[in-house]
C-alpha cells in the first residue's frame, strides 16, 4: 500500500475506535433527575423506560474497544503495519502445511532411502503407496492401476517409458510428454489403411497381407524413427511397441487409422510439487509391485 | 443532541447510520481498488472465450452460484482437495465475480480439467447417472437450447468497456465461435476454463 | 463507574443476591427412596468403568480411536443412528414419567439432586444440622469455623476430583488413567476434563444447587407442558390445613376456627429450592417429597391424620377420579414401547460391517477390446467387529458380469481394507446407460449362519438410443 492509503487506513480505524468510545461515555449515565423518566413510548401499557445500559453490559463494551487495541498491535490492520505476530492469511496456511508435513512426512520418508524393488516387497509400504495412489492417480489409471482409454495399465508389464524402478519414478516426478504427431497431411487413405493392416500385423491379428506388405514399405520411411524397424518402440522418446496388441487409444482399425491421421499426445502431470519426493518414491514402489511380483 | 432528534427523524438517522456503516467499507474495501494484488491478473490468466463466456451467464442464469462457491480458502483442508487457494488475481475479469458463500455441492474454482466433457455432459443431463449420492437437481434442458449468438459480441464488447482485455477479432468472431452451440457445450466449455492458471500449483 | 464520582448520576443495580438456602434433613418414606436412588445411581457411576469384559474395560468410549465398545459390542460413527434412537427414547421416556407421575425424574434421580443431596450429607456431616450450619456462617471467623469449613471443602474437592476422575474413565482406560494421575503422565486434555469436570460437581453440587433447577435447567422450563390434571403434584390440602396456626397439643383448635395446619414451616425449611408449598404449585418445586415427610412426621407427633401435603392430582383434590391411561399417556407408552422395540430390533440385526462403494468418478466407462464394458470402483470396508473376518464378495444385478480383483479377503478387528475392482460386463447386459449394481459381502459368524451385507452403486454403460 502507497504511504496514502497506509494513513487512510489508520486514521479511519483511529476515528472509529475513539468514537465507540465516545458515543459509550456520553451515553453511559442519566442524571438523577431523569430517573425513572419514560421515553413516552406505550405498548400495550407497558412504558419503556429511558434507562442506561446494564453496567456489565457497558463494561463488555468497554472490554471490546480494549480487544481492539490488543488485536491491532498483534495482527495487521493498520495500513502496513504487519503487526507483532506478522500474521498473515498465506502464512496461517503454510504453517498449517508445515505441521501437517511433520507429522506425517516422516511416516514417508521412513523409505526414501529403501530401493524401489525391495521397497514393492514390503507390505506396509506398498499399502501406503495404495492409498496414496488411489487418491491421487485413479482419475486417469482407474482405481486398479489398469488404465483407462488414453491413459496406460500399469499392470501389464508394457511401459511406454519404461518400467525400471528408476524410470518410474522419473516418470512420476517429472512428468512425461507423449507425442504422436499426425501423419493425415503426408499419408494418403490407402496408405494409412495399409499402415493400419501393417501394425495390426505386427501384433499377431488377422489383416490383409497384401496391404500389409505395403504398409511395411511406409513404415520404414515414415514410423521407424520412433517405433523402431521392428515395432517394438522406443522407451526413451515413449513411443509405444506395436507389437503386443496393447492399444492405448484403441484397438479397431478406425482408432488406429484415427492415430496415425490425427496424431496423440498423451500427458502425465509432474508430481513433484503435489507429491513431493518420498510419497513418489512409495507410489512407485506400489506400481512396480503390480507388475513384479 | 437528544435521541429524540435521531430516531424521529427517519432521513437524519439514515444519514448518520450511512456514516457509521460507511467506514467499514473505507478502510477495508476503498483501498483494495488501488492495490497491485488486487487489481493485477495473475501469470497465465486468460480470458473466457465466447462460449466460455456464454456458458458462464448460463452458470448464472441457473443459480449454480446457491450451491457452488468459486473460492479455496487457504485452509490445508481445502487446498488438499482443490488445490491452490484462491488468489484475487485470478478474479480480476470477473463481473460480477463468482465466489459464492455456500457450499452445498463442491467448489468449483479449478474444476477445469478435472473431468472430461463427456463426463460433464452425463453429469448435467442427470448427475445420478455417475454419481449415485448426488441431491444436484438435474439440468437435461440445456442440451436441447440453443445459445443465441446475436448478443455474443455484445458480452464481449461489456466486458471490454470493463478492463478485460479482448481484441476486435474476439469480438468479431465471437457470434461465429459460438453458433450452433448448445447451452450445454457452453457450460461444459466454462467448467472447463475454470481456475487453470494456478492448476499445477501448491 | 461508582456511585462517589457524583452524587447527580445513579447507578441501580440490576441484581439481588439470593438467600442461602439451608435444607434441613428429614426422615421419612420418601426420603428413603430418595437415599437409595442416590446410592443406587452413584454406586453404578463410580463403579461401572471397573467392569471388565473379554479383557476389556466393558465400557470404554474410545474417541481418539472412534470406537465405542460396550460389552459385547463396538459402535462406530456410523451407528450414530442408534444413539439418536436411545436418546429418543430416553426423551420419550422422560415425557411418559413426567405426565404419570410429574417431577419424578427431578425429585429423585437428576444428576443434579442425586449430587447436591451427596454433597448436603457431607456439609451435615462436619458443620451439623440446619441451625448448626445457620448459626456457623452468622459467626465471626475462627479457628472452629475456619477448620469446619476447610475440612468441609476438602471433602468436596475431594469427592469432586475423584467424579471428574471417573467421568474421563469412561473415555480412557480407567486403571491406566489413575497410574497417569499418580505419575503426572496425563496428557493436557484429560486433565483439563477431570479439572472441568470436577469443577462442575463442586459448583453445581456445593454452591450452585437449587440455582440450576431454578434458572439453568431447560426441562423445570418446559415440564408443565407434559403436565395435566391426573399428574401426580406435591399439593398442601388448603381445605384441611387453613386457617393455620399454633395451637397445643390435644387443644380444641377447631373451635378457635384453625385447621390442621400448625404452622411451624418445617415445610419451608426443608425445601431444596426454599419455596413454601403452601402458596400452590410453583414451577421452582422439584417434587422432592421432603416436605410430605416432615409433614407427615408433625401430623404423627400432633396426632392428626397424615397427609396434609400429599402427593396428589388436580382432580383428586376436586373430588373425581384420577385416570392413569387417558389419551396423553396411551400415545406416550405406545410410542415408547414401540421404540423400545424397534431398537432391540435394530440392534439385533446389526451386521458389524460397513461397505462404501466409490465409482471412480472420472470416467464414464472403459470399452475392452472385446467390446464389453468396464466400469472400475473402490471398495472401503470396514470391520466393525471385535474379531478379525473372513470375507468373500460377490457382484450382482447385471447378468455375466465379471470381477478383476480379489474377492476373497481377510479384515482386521477394526480395520479398513481398500480394494481397487473392476467390474466387466458384456454390453448387452445393460439395458440403459446407469445400472444398478451390487456388491454382497458374506461372513460367517461364530454360530455358523451368515452375515451379508449389500452395497448399492451405479454400473455407467454407453447411451442406448
Amino acid at each position: 500500500m502507497t504511504e496514502f492509503w497506509n494513513w487512510w487506513v489508520i486514521i479511519i480505524v483511529a476515528i472509529n475506535i475513539l468514537g465507540c468510545w465516545g458515543l459509550l461515555y456520553w451515553t453511559r449515565r442519566i442524571k438523577e433527575s431523569e430517573e425513572g423518566e419514560t421515553t413516552g413510548h406505550v405498548y400495550d401499557g407497558i412504558e419503556e423506560y429511558n434507562n442506561p445500559l446494564p453496567r456489565w453490559w457497558l463494561n463488555m463494551f468497554y472490554i471490546t474497544l480494549v480487544f481492539s487495541i490488543g488485536y491491532l498491535v498483534l495482527y495487521p490492520g493498520l495500513g502496513n503495519f504487519k503487526g507483532t505476530l506478522e500474521w498473515s492469511m498465506e502464512g496461517q496456511h503454510n504453517n498449517e502445511v508445515e505441521s501437517a508435513k511433520r507429522l506425517y512426512q516422516p511416516l514417508f520418508d521412513k523409505y526414501a532411502d529403501v530401493p524401489i524393488a525391495e521397497l514393492a516387497k514390503i507390505k506396509q509400504a506398498t499399502e501406503m503407496g495404495k492409498r496414496i495412489f488411489v487418491n491421487t492417480c485413479f482419475g486417469c489409471h482407474g482405481s486398479d492401476a489398469r488404465g483407462n482409454p488414453g491413459y496406460p495399465n500399469l499392470t501389464d508389464k508394457d511401459w511406454l517409458w519404461g518400467g525400471s524402478p528408476e524410470q518410474l519414478k522419473h516418470s512420476i516426478v517429472n512428468g512425461r510428454i507423449g507425442a504422436m504427431p499426425p501423419f493425415g497431411a503426408n499419408l494418403t487413405a490407402s496408405q494409412v489403411d495399409e499402415l493400419v493392416n501393417y501394425v495390426g500385423q505386427l501384433s499377431g491379428n488377422k489383416v490383409d497381407e497384401a496391404k500389409a506388405a505395403a504398409g511395411k514399405a511406409t513404415f520404414d520411411v515414415q514410423c521407424f524413427v520412433c517405433h523402431g524397424t521392428d515395432g517394438k518402440g522406443n522407451t526413451s522418446v515413449g513411443a509405444p511397441n506395436l507389437t503386443d496388441n496393447i492399444w492405448l487409444h484403441g484397438a479397431s482399425k478406425t482408432a488406429i487409422a484415427d492415430t496415425i491421421r490425427n496424431g496423440r499426445t498423451g500427458e502425465m502431470p509432474p508430481h513433484k510439487d503435489i507429491l513431493g519426493d518420498a510419497k513418489s518414491h512409495l507410489v512407485a514402489a506400489y506400481v512396480y509391485s503390480l507388475s513384479n511380483q | 443532541m437528544q435521541h429524540e432528534a435521531i430516531e424521529k427523524n427517519i432521513g437524519l438517522m439514515g444519514i448518520l447510520i450511512i456514516i457509521v456503516i460507511s467506514f467499514g467499507g473505507l478502510a477495508e474495501i476503498v483501498p483494495l481498488f488501488f492495490l497491485k494484488d488486487t487489481t493485477e491478473p495473475v501469470a497465465g490468466l486468460k480470458p473466457y472465450t465466447a462460449l466460455q463466456l456464454e456458458g458462464r451467464d448460463i452458470y448464472i442464469r441457473e443459480g449454480c452460484t446457491t450451491c457452488h462457491s468459486q473460492m479455496i480458502r487457504p485452509f490445508r483442508a481445502e487446498t488438499e482437495r482443490y488445490g491452490h487457494y484462491s488468489v484475487a488475481g485470478e478474479h480480476v475479469w470477473e463481473h460480477p465475480f463468482l465466489w459464492g458463500s455456500k457450499r452445498t455441492g463442491p467448489d468449483l474454482a479449478r474444476v477445469g480439467g478435472r473431468y472430461s466433457d463427456e463426463w460433464h455432459r452425463v453429469h448435467l443431463i442427470n448427475p445420478r447417472d455417475v454419481v449415485p449420492e448426488s441431491n444436484m437437481p438435474a439440468f437435461p434442458w440445456l442440451e436441447h437450447k440453443l445459445i443465441d449468438s446475436e448478443l455474443t459480441p455484445e458480452k464481449l464488447k461489456a466486458f471490454k468497456f470493463l478492463g478485460v482485455p479482448y481484441t476486435d477479432e474476439d469480438i468479431a468472431g465471437a457470434s461465429a465461435a459460438v453458433e450452433g452451440k448448445t447451452e450445454l457445450d457452453a457450460v461444459v466449455a466454462y467448467l472447463q476454463a475454470l481456475g487453470l492458471a494456478l492448476k499445477d500449483k501448491r | 463507574m461508582s456511585q462517589s464520582q457524583s452524587d447527580t448520576y445513579i447507578i441501580r443495580d440490576l441484581y439481588a443476591k439470593p438467600d442461602k438456602i439451608y435444607p434441613r434433613q428429614v426422615n421419612g418414606i420418601f426420603a428413603k427412596l430418595r437415599i437409595f436412588s442416590v446410592l443406587f445411581l452413584l454406586g453404578f457411576y463410580y463403579l461401572a468403568p471397573w467392569v471388565t469384559w473379554d479383557s476389556r474395560q466393558a465400557i470404554l468410549l474410545d474417541l481418539p480411536a472412534r470406537q465405542f465398545h460396550l460389552f459385547g459390542i463396538t459402535f462406530w460413527p456410523q451407528d450414530f443412528v442408534y444413539l439418536t434412537l436411545l436418546l429418543v427414547i430416553c426423551a420419550v421416556g422422560l415425557f411418559l414419567f413426567t405426565a404419570i407421575a410429574g417431577r419424578v425424574w427431578c425429585g429423585y434421580a437428576c444428576p443434579q439432586t442425586v449430587w447436591t443431596e451427596t454433597f448436603i450429607w457431607i456439609e451435615e456431616l462436619v458443620e451439623g444440622n440446619r441451625n448448626k450450619r445457620m448459626k456457623l456462617d452468622k459467626k465471626p471467623w475462627g479457628p472452629e469455623k475456619i477448620f469446619k469449613k476447610t475440612t468441609k471443602h476438602t471433602l468436596w474437592i475431594v469427592f469432586a476430583l475423584f467424579t471428574g476422575y471417573t467421568f474421563v474413565g469412561y473415555f480412557s482406560p480407567i486403571r491406566e488413567l489413575w497410574d497417569g494421575i499418580v505419575s503426572l503422565s496425563l496428557g493436557p486434555w484429560e486433565w483439563f476434563w477431570i479439572g472441568l469436570y470436577s469443577l462442575a460437581t463442586y459448583g453445581n453440587a456445593g454452591r450452585l444447587r437449587e440455582q440450576v433447577c431454578l434458572h439453568m435447567c431447560p426441562y423445570a422450563r418446559f415440564q408443565s407442558a407434559m403436565f395435566d390434571k391426573d399428574t401426580l403434584i406435591i399439593s398442601y390440602d388448603k381445605k384441611r390445613g387453613e386457617n393455620r396456626g399454633k395451637r397445643k397439643k390435644n387443644s380444641d383448635y377447631q373451635s378457635k376456627g384453625l385447621g390442621d395446619c400448625i404452622d411451624c414451616h418445617q415445610c419451608v425449611h426443608v425445601c431444596p429450592t426454599g419455596i413454601d408449598i403452601r402458596d400452590g404449585l410453583q414451577y421452582e418445586c422439584i417434587a422432592c417429597a421432603a416436605c410430605i415427610d416432615v409433614c407427615d412426621n408433625v401430623m404423627e407427633q400432633m396426632d392428626y391424620p397424615k397427609g396434609l401435603i400429599q402427593y396428589t392430582t388436580e382432580h383428586a383434590e376436586k373430588g373425581k377420579e384420577t385416570k392413569l391411561f387417558r389419551p396423553r399417556t396411551l400415545l406416550y407408552i405406545s410410542l415408547f414401547l414401540g421404540l423400545i422395540f424397534t431398537f432391540i430390533y435394530l440392534i439385533a440385526s446389526r451386521t458389524p460391517l460397513d461397505v462404501n462403494v466409490i465409482r471412480d468418478r472420472n470416467n464414464l466407462y472403459t470399452e475392452a477390446f472385446d467390446g464389453s464394458i468396464e466400469n472400475t470402483y473402490q471398495l472401503k470396508i470396514l470391520n466393525m467387529s471385535q474379531v478379525s473376518q473372513h470375507y468373500m464378495l460377490s457382484v450382482e444385478g447385471i447378468s455375466d458380469t465379471q470381477v478383476q480383483g480379489e474377492k476373497e479377503f481377510s479384515i482386521e478387528a477394526g480395520k479398513v481394507l481398500t480394494l481397487p475392482l473392476r467390474v466387466s460386463a458384456p454390453q448387452e447386459a445393460l439395458s440403459q446407460r446407469s445400472n444398478d449394481i451390487f456388491f454382497k459381502i458374506t461372513t460367517t459368524t461364530k454360530d455358523g449362519s451368515n452375515d451379508i451385507h449389500v452395497a448399492k452403486a451405479k454400473f455407467l454403460g454407453p447411451k442406448k438410443r
